[in-house]
């Protein structure tokens, strides 16, 4: 075996060990522990970081709608996407499981691309909702899923304040 | 008894050895680059109207708020606008521009021409591109990103490719190939024992009784045809989640021995069409069936390249 090839296979299976490493949950040393860190970084880039838990489990659906109204009194609505293709929507909607997470700030977010888009919007509410499919025996007993509204925020725009 | 177990020992060694290294042609590795640029540009194309929204610096999500989701020290798209936008440069058009780098390494990648730069191009771009803004991904693109990150190390233009035509690249078998090839298909058996495992393991064991089936295809983010008959055909919920998690948990074990091998891996490539027809997710499913096809179904003994590269020589002839 030539010493390339022994680098070579080193390096193969620090790649495997490490993503084995992290399917398995284990942790890495803390954040600013140079050996923690520089693992991060390079299971970041190598993709080794993943744990490939897929569709474990199903929770809600959910969708936001922002309704725009502007001075003199109109009223209409939109969506975050305006692509018209299903690969470009999954990415639109990626972000929306997130407003558990990061709750108004990230509803800020979005209000503000709306305030982008529509700049005669005087105020953007942003109205989450989440849809629980139900299990097959409550649809058999006649339970019908629906949409309900879990989060509302409004946001006004800065000049409108005449600051 | 000490020397016949360091025989022994010896005897596993070279089995090691030949399993990681023995002369193997560069085609799956070439089958993996173009399907897997292939499905890129097609997922490209389709993203291309949204860049800005979805990449931009205030795009649906603002980068101050994309940057806490990715580790530090990565690089991200701040970082080049930072050092652009001085010299004159808008931030769209930096995003803009790097999209296209990024299709023009894919492009480069599928032809196999200039193969380690484009991988290089495609990687980093994808990285910034798609993996900087975390809120706009979904399981595809960490697939598409540990695929481009091993088409920078794996031998993926030495077959198939302009590298080779134009003389840049050899399409003798090498170790390279077979070591590139047994990373790839030992971490796609860790990918789907670990997903497997996951699946049947995790509270509240949807997959044990099938609702996971029904919950999915009721979800309307997912919905391609109407379900709602499912629901009077629990058993049939059922069989599709027992089979799927068949189908996960038995691939580090069946994919392996000869015998099983084209069964699990054609399986396999049944489980993610059905996962691209019934819930939409086209490229996820394409780049699971590129990974697994080009892992388990591209010949890669020398002896069937030789036998190859014999007649085509012959009909050339």
């Amino acid at each position: 075996m030539t010493r390339k090839q022994k680098l070579f296979l080193c390096l193969a299976a620090g790649q495997l060990l490490l993503v084995g490493y992290h399917v398995l949950g284990l942790p890495l040393p803390g954040v600013g522990n140079p050996a923690g860190d520089t693992a991060r970084w390079y299971s970041s880039i190598s993709g080794a970081h993943n744990r490939y838990g897929f569709f474990k489990s199903v929770g809600t659906g959910c969708r936001v709608t922002f309704h725009m109204n502007d001075t003199a009194g109109r009223v209409w609505t939109d969506t975050l996407d305006k692509s018209g293709n299903h690969e470009a929507e999954m990415r639109y909607n990626g972000s929306l499981y997130m407003i558990i997470t990061y709750g108004d700030y990230l509803a800020a977010h979005w209000a503000a691309t709306m305030f982008g888009r529509h700049p005669e919007a005087h105020q953007v509410t942003v109205q989450f909702e989440q849809y629980e499919p139900g299990s097959m025996e409550e649809f058999r007993a006649g339970v019908r899923p629906e949409w309900k509204t879990t989060y509302t925020k409004a946001f006004l725009r800065k000049d409108a304040f005449g600051f | 008894m000490i020397a016949a177990a360091s025989s022994k020992m010896q005897t596993v060694k070279e089995a090691a050895l030949r399993f990681a290294l023995a002369p193997a042609s560069a085609r799956p590795l070439a089958a993996l680059r173009i399907g897997l640029a292939g499905v890129l540009l097609v997922q490209a194309l389709a993203v291309a109207a949204s860049v800005l929204d979805l990449f931009g610096p205030r795009g649906i999500v603002q980068w101050p708020l994309a940057d806490t989701m990715v580790v530090p020290g990565v690089p991200r798209m701040g970082w080049l606008t930072a050092a652009l936008v001085p010299l004159g440069l808008s931030e769209a058009f930096v995003v803009r521009g790097v999209f296209v780098l990024y299709v023009a390494g894919l492009s480069m990648l599928l032809f196999g021409w200039r193969s380690r730069l484009a991988a290089v191009l495609a990687w980093f771009t994808h990285l910034i591109l798609f993996m900087g803004v975390r809120t706009s991904l979904y399981g595809v693109d960490d697939f598409a990103h540990i695929a481009l990150f091993y088409c920078m190390f794996f031998p993926v233009g030495n077959a198939w490719s302009l590298d080779v035509a134009s003389g840049r690249a050899s399409a003798a078998p090498s170790w390279e190939a077979r070591l590139g090839l047994r990373v790839l298909q030992i971490h796609l058996c860790i990918v789907y024992l670990s997903s497997g495992l996951e699946k049947a393991l995790t509270p509240p064991y949807m997959w044990l009784d099938g609702e996971v089936i029904w919950k999915t295809a009721m979800l309307p983010e997912f919905r391609q045809f109407d379900m709602e008959w499912l629901a009077h055909w629990p058993m049939l919920a059922k069989l599709a989640a027992w089979g799927s998690l068949g189908i996960e948990l038995g691939y580090a074990f069946l994919v392996w021995p000869k015998a099983t091998r084209r069964l699990m891996a054609i399986s396999t490539l049944g489980l993610h069409l059905g996962i691209a027809v019934f819930l939409g997710l086209v490229s996820f499913g394409a780049i699971m069936m590129v990974l697994t096809a080009a892992a388990w179904l591209v010949p890669a003994d020398p002896e069937s390249h030789h036998r190859d590269t014999e007649s085509t020589e012959k009909s050339h002839c």
